[in-house]
């Protein structure tokens, strides 16, 4: 078994997915608890995050859970009264409710965006349509190629002996002109790119979509295990079971059977990415201990 | 029997005159067949007609046969797969991201299973030795390594014949050299036809088992190389085209057989001609003028952490001469003159022009008007849907763009040399004083450097000093006052072309390899023409 990151790109998006849909959906603070918990460790265990992107996020989160209760005055337990308006408990709760179910999916995508490099992105697209791969992979291209040669042009103008433009309207008039230039070079060096894509066979058939990923048995293990899990949250969000109110006062956590289900489930599926990330860390340390 | 023949091709674009006429030649399996011709000759577009994909619009008689049968009769896909086409520019026909994508592009698109792929691509990148490069962004690979990817993606495809349109030039030698290998490689282990046209062929001739040669849309001659070598070696538009040796001895008038490698060409002479006179009268030193361009001790480096490109360069351009900055790639010539045009600042040192500091202290680089600097891509110039356009963005109609017929086309359809005529035209509008030019011969036909050439001399006369980077050590032997040789950001040797070049072992021209230790200071044709001629013939 690999670490998580190294699982076929179709794996780590269904898993993602998978711990990040119920928190979005659901207020449930058990959920929203295990979820945040689930995403902040795999950041942790792959070293995804700066200190920096720590302490804003922790500043987001507070930001977030302050913004509710001064709009919202809802809820019986007033704490205080500012300008008349009650400041409540349950608002204040329900602001933090609110920020974990962000803060969640902000973790969760962050992992996500620096797992799927180029390569994985594309892979996961050309299982879904192979056309629109290869628009991604000639974008992917393209952009960099773009903005490298606008470089060029800025620095030939210049080069030519055109003084660096003072003035907005001067600016203006340079910025036209550059684009100017630019639009012309991407029609003509796209006819290039369009030959020699006809030259290649382009449009002869339907296209396959070759990629580095193999598709293997615990790739599948994955998804299954990630669908299978999310299965009892689903059916009780559904159901009502894990419904949750914050006002006008706080219900209390649902706790039957269904719920206690969805709530060990969920939790798996949370720390599922954590722990195989980790158990790959842990397992490459032990084998390098003994090469 | 032959692999491909063709036969009374002509070919006229819808609403003009005949493009090509009366072409027959043939090519047998795995042979090289080179084609040769100035730009504008009709090689690109006899080749395109060869593929059916990239075929013009127009009307074509005659017949081409491929492997026995019309080509005309091949499926799409048999059409797609094995007749493959390099282009020029490495940058623009590359179509996705990663170097595997790349490889993998064309099998993509004739639909095959995935194993198929995967193990085409890999042994292809064996092949080619791309195993390093395989994951790595397209954007991250030079110039050699993208054509030699694109050269990969097309060989994927396992075709049997190759078309390659002036494939090296728009690279430096020694990539351009190693290209030439590949494509021998391919044609001598795979029996591969290729057909390739070229402005250079310095490189390609020795390898090519025959040669068709253009003009003007005519086929002038074709058959084995060396015998169609001496039946065009009177054509004065071609000559300038193949190498050295074989200008060397049309000039001198031999009898076959015609040599070609500079081997052969240093045997030519010395069974020939005699060597009394062994180097030429030196031309006095020029006046000591004023200095145009100095740099002292300059440190540049691109960023914090990465290494320095210029370590103290030092380098002293005098008043009204060509200089010419030789060096490999990655030997910061460029950024040498992207310094003296002012476009980049040093960390350390003194830039100064005409005796004036470049970069005054925490103030931008005051340069008005005396220096201009022309760039390698010279349509990052051109910004307008005319050439009269163009012309007018920098004021009056230029004096340099004497090519009155040319004013109302687009700039992307001229050739590469009247591009760089109009690029001239517009940097030289501000009358600078100091012209830099970046590679100024990348892509250019044997006309189109006989006119750069003489157009720097001009300028040079009117005083306007000229310094030029470059990989093209012929170009700087013939144009070059002063040359000079840059390595890692430091400049090892300056001299005039005949003494450093002839003190260069590898660095150097043709003529220099074949006169070594026979004649001395011979670095241009003209040089072993005129010491050939001063000798005489040996036994009479």
């Amino acid at each position: 078994m690999r670490a998580f990151s190294d699982c076929h790109p179709a794996a780590v998006a269904v898993c993602l997915l998978c711990a990040a849909l119920p928190p979005m959906v659901s207020m449930n603070p058990v959920l929203l608890l295990t979820a945040l918990t689930g995403g902040l460790l795999l950041l942790l265990v792959r070293r995804g995050a700066t200190g920096a992107f720590l302490l804003s996020s922790a500043g987001l989160f507070l930001l977030l859970a302050m913004i509710n209760p001064i709009f919202s005055h809802k809820g019986e337990t007033v704490l205080l009264v500012i300008n008349d308006r009650p400041i409540t408990a349950e608002a204040i709760l329900y602001g933090f409710a609110a920020s974990a179910s962000v803060l969640s999916a902000l973790f969760l995508f962050r992992s996500f965006t620096q797992i799927m490099t180029s390569d994985r992105l594309l892979c996961l697209t050309g299982m879904l349509s192979p056309k629109t791969a290869l628009l991604l992979s000639s974008a992917l291209r393209f952009v960099p190629l773009f903005s490298a040669q606008a470089g060029r042009v800025r620095a030939a103008r210049r080069g030519m002996g055109l003084a660096r433009p003072d003035s907005p309207a001067a600016r203006f008039r340079e910025n036209t002109a550059v684009l100017s230039t630019m639009v012309t070079w991407s029609l003509e060096n796209g006819i290039v790119t369009a030959d020699s894509m006809a030259a290649r066979g382009y449009g002869v058939g339907k296209r396959t979509q070759a990629g580095l990923f193999r598709f293997r048995r615990a790739d599948g293990a994955v998804i299954l295990l990630s669908l299978l899990l999310t299965l009892p949250t689903l059916v009780g969000m559904m159901s009502g079971q894990l419904a949750y109110s914050y006002y006008p006062a706080l219900s209390g956590i649902p706790l039957s059977l269904p719920a206690a289900a969805a709530y060990l489930s969920f939790g798996l599926l949370s720390l599922m990415p954590a722990a195989l990330e980790l158990r790959g860390i842990v397992k490459w340390n032990f084998l390098q201990s003994r090469i | 029997m032959e692999f491909l023949t063709v036969k009374d091709l002509s070919f006229r674009y819808p609403g003009s005159a005949e493009a090509l006429s009366g072409f027959s030649f043939s090519a047998g399996r795995g042979e090289i067949l080179l084609l040769c011709g100035e730009a504008g000759s009709g090689k690109s577009t006899l080749l395109r007609l060869l593929k059916r994909e990239l075929r013009p619009k127009g009307t074509l008689s005659g017949s081409i046969l491929f492997d026995g049968r019309p080509i005309e009769a091949l499926s799409d896909r048999e059409a797609a797969s094995s007749v493959g086409y390099v282009m020029q520019n490495p940058e623009y026909q590359i179509v996705t991201d990663k170097v595997w994508h790349e490889l993998a592009f064309g099998l993509e698109n004739l639909g095959l299973p995935l194993d198929v792929i995967r193990r085409r691509v890999a042994e292809t990148a064996c092949y080619f030795g791309l195993e390093e490069l395989f994951e790595r962004p397209v954007s991250s690979l030079s110039g050699g390594q993208k054509q030699l990817l694109s050269l990969a993606s097309v060989a994927v495809m396992r075709p049997s014949l190759l078309l390659l349109d002036e494939p090296t030039a728009q690279l430096d030698p020694i990539s351009a050299a190693a290209f030439i290998e590949a494509v021998v490689r391919l044609s001598r282990e795979l029996s591969i036809t290729v057909l390739m046209a070229e402005h250079r062929t310095e490189e390609a001739l020795p390898h090519a088992d025959r040669l068709l040669a253009l003009s003007a849309g005519r086929q002038l001659a074709f058959g084995e190389t060396r015998r169609t070598l001496t039946e065009i070696g009177g054509c004065r538009g071609l000559i300038g085209e193949l190498p050295a040796a074989v200008r060397l001895y049309a000039r001198l008038g031999g009898t076959p057989p015609c040599p070609i490698t500079p081997r052969e060409g240093g045997l030519f002479l010395r069974e020939r001609y005699d060597n009394r006179i062994r180097s030429l009268p030196e031309p006095p030193p020029p006046p000591d003028t004023g200095e145009a361009l100095s740099l002292r001790d300059v440190f540049f480096r691109y960023g914090r952490e990465q290494p320095d490109v210029l370590r103290g360069l030092t380098l002293q351009v005098r008043e009204g001469e060509i200089f010419c900055l030789l060096g490999g790639n990655g030997s910061g010539k460029s950024t040498a003159l992207s310094v003296a045009a002012g476009l980049l600042r040093p960390y350390a040192g003194q830039v100064r022009i005409f005796g004036r500091k470049l970069f005054p202290a925490r103030a931008e680089p005051c340069r008005r008007g005396s220096v201009a600097m022309l760039p390698q891509d010279v349509t990052a110039l051109f910004s307008a849907e005319t050439v009269r356009e163009e012309l007018k963005e920098r004021g009056e109609t230029s004096l340099f763009f004497d090519r009155e017929e040319l004013l109302d086309r687009h700039p992307y359809d001229l050739s590469g040399g009247e591009q760089q005529l109009l690029a001239l035209a517009k940097v030289l509008a501000s009358e600078p004083r100091l012209l830099l030019l970046d590679e100024p011969t990348k892509g250019l036909d044997a006309s189109a450097r006989e006119r750069l050439l003489s157009l720097l001399r001009r300028l040079r006369d009117n005083g306007v000093t000229v310094v030029a980077v470059t990989h093209d050590v012929e170009f700087a032997a013939e144009a070059a006052d002063r040359c000079a040789l840059l390595f890692r950001g430091e400049l090892l040797s300056v001299g005039t072309p005949r003494r450093f070049f002839s003190e260069n072992g590898y660095y150097t021209t043709a003529v220099c390899r074949m006169t070594r230790g026979y004649y001395d200071l011979a670095a241009t044709v003209d040089d072993a023409e005129a010491l050939c001629r001063a000798n005489g013939r040996i036994g009479r």
